[in-house]
């Protein structure tokens, strides 16, 4: 018996898929005492990745699509008060094509002084992809982002300071409304009267491609059961 | 006539499972390990090896330098919790978990940590009007958390 088939262009590829729905593997050393390096590469196939979702429709994806990516880490001053930490990732799926993320972070934490501090910044750098029915036929998702926090912590007391930045190469991204930066500051200070009550608020204010100006204010009041524990963490 | 009852092969499957049994209780955290560490830890993120120069930590089977909280720790946090669960709960309560893996917070956890900014703090910015970029670049993050389980305020839109 014959049947009429109609033979169709595969949406992505004809590469031979692994039968392995998620493949991770890490590598971490400790070079000195003060510097470690790690590396991972981790590998996904969809067809069989969400096989077991209890939400098949959720984040559905191209079933044949594969995805890997590489990345490492790289932390000096492991034990020191300064630290840096530089990282890079470098993802590639086949419907959206490769991107890479690197940065560093540069952070400051002293032991008998109380102000702890960071700053980062990571770069983004993603293909363009096609935009369907749109005014434009690509859009780009490559952006940045920045970092700086502040952190005093007093003991029965605390003040912290938060600030992020993002922001997006292509003004034209329909996901972005037409606006390519976003921001968010947050203020918070707190006391502890006692080990395990600790009362807090912050207040954030930020812009995005959702709101103009987003003003929130949070009331936090924490009582930890049982206390701290021997680490007291 | 040869049963089940008396078979070999029945004997030898059993001797193999208790052999098996036996192997994993040897590898299994030590009912003697400390539940709380003894001494109060200083602040910012300890290092184990430290102290434990070149200790092994009995339960995890793996030097106490694994265990140091360093970024790349941090990142892979994941791996050695579930190894030893109770080499962290020696310093850490439930609920430090519960702030970022309980996934039943009404508070998101870029509001819920906004007092820490020294822990990793996801989504923060306006997270929710840029997440289809990441998405688009980078799904295997979001799939850390969401995808098998806490869906819920996901499923509020991808229906």
């Amino acid at each position: 018996m014959a049947f009429n088939q109609k033979k169709e262009e595969p949406a992505v590829s004809t590469e031979k898929k692994s039968r392995l729905a998620e493949q991770d593997y890490k590598l971490s050393w400790k070079i000195t005492r003060s510097i470690q390096f790690s590396g991972h590469y981790a590998e996904r196939n969809f067809k069989d990745f969400f096989a077991g979702t209890n939400l098949p429709s959720l984040f559905r994806q191209i079933e044949t699509e594969k995805y890997k990516a590489q990345s490492a880490l790289l932390t000096l001053g492991v034990d020191k008060p300064y630290q840096f930490v530089a990282d890079y990732r470098r993802a590639k799926r086949e419907s959206n094509g490769e991107s890479t993320r690197s940065g560093a972070e540069f952070r400051i934490i002293p032991t008998t002084f109380k102000l702890k501090s960071g700053l980062a910044y990571h770069r983004i750098t993603a293909a363009e992809v096609p935009l369907i029915g749109g005014t434009v036929a690509f859009y780009s998702l490559s952006h940045s982002e920045a970092r700086l926090w502040l952190l005093h912590d007093g003991g029965g007391y605390y003040l912290s300071l938060d600030a992020v930045s993002y922001s997006f190469d292509d003004r034209n991204n329909p996901l972005l409304n037409g606006e390519p930066k976003a921001y968010l500051g947050v203020a918070s200070v707190g006391i502890r009267p006692s080990k395990a009550f600790t009362l807090s608020g912050d207040v954030s204010y930020g812009m995005n491609s959702l709101y103009k100006k987003e003003v929130r204010g949070l009331l936090r009041i924490e009582f930890h059961f049982g206390g701290n524990k021997g680490g007291g963490k | 006539m040869r049963t089940w009852r008396t078979s070999p092969y029945l004997l030898f499957v059993l001797a193999l499972c208790l052999g098996f049994l036996s192997a994993c209780s040897l590898l299994s955290p030590e009912a003697s390990f400390a539940p709380s560490h003894p001494e109060k830890l200083g602040p910012g993120r300890p290092l184990c090896s430290s102290c434990h120069e070149s200790e092994l930590l009995s339960g995890a089977r793996k030097p106490y330098a694994s265990f140091d909280h360093t970024p790349t720790f941090l990142k892979d946090h994941g791996l050695s919790a579930g190894r030893d669960a109770g080499t962290c709960a020696s310093c850490h309560g439930q609920s430090f978990c519960s702030d970022c893996h309980s996934g039943k917070t009404m508070i998101p956890p870029a509001v819920l940590l906004g007092n820490r900014p020294d822990r990793a703090v996801p989504h923060r910015a306006g997270y929710l009007s840029y997440h289809q970029i990441e998405g688009k670049i980078d799904p295997v993050g979001c799939y850390t958390c969401h995808g098998r389980a806490n869906n819920q305020r996901c499923a509020a839109c991808h229906k």
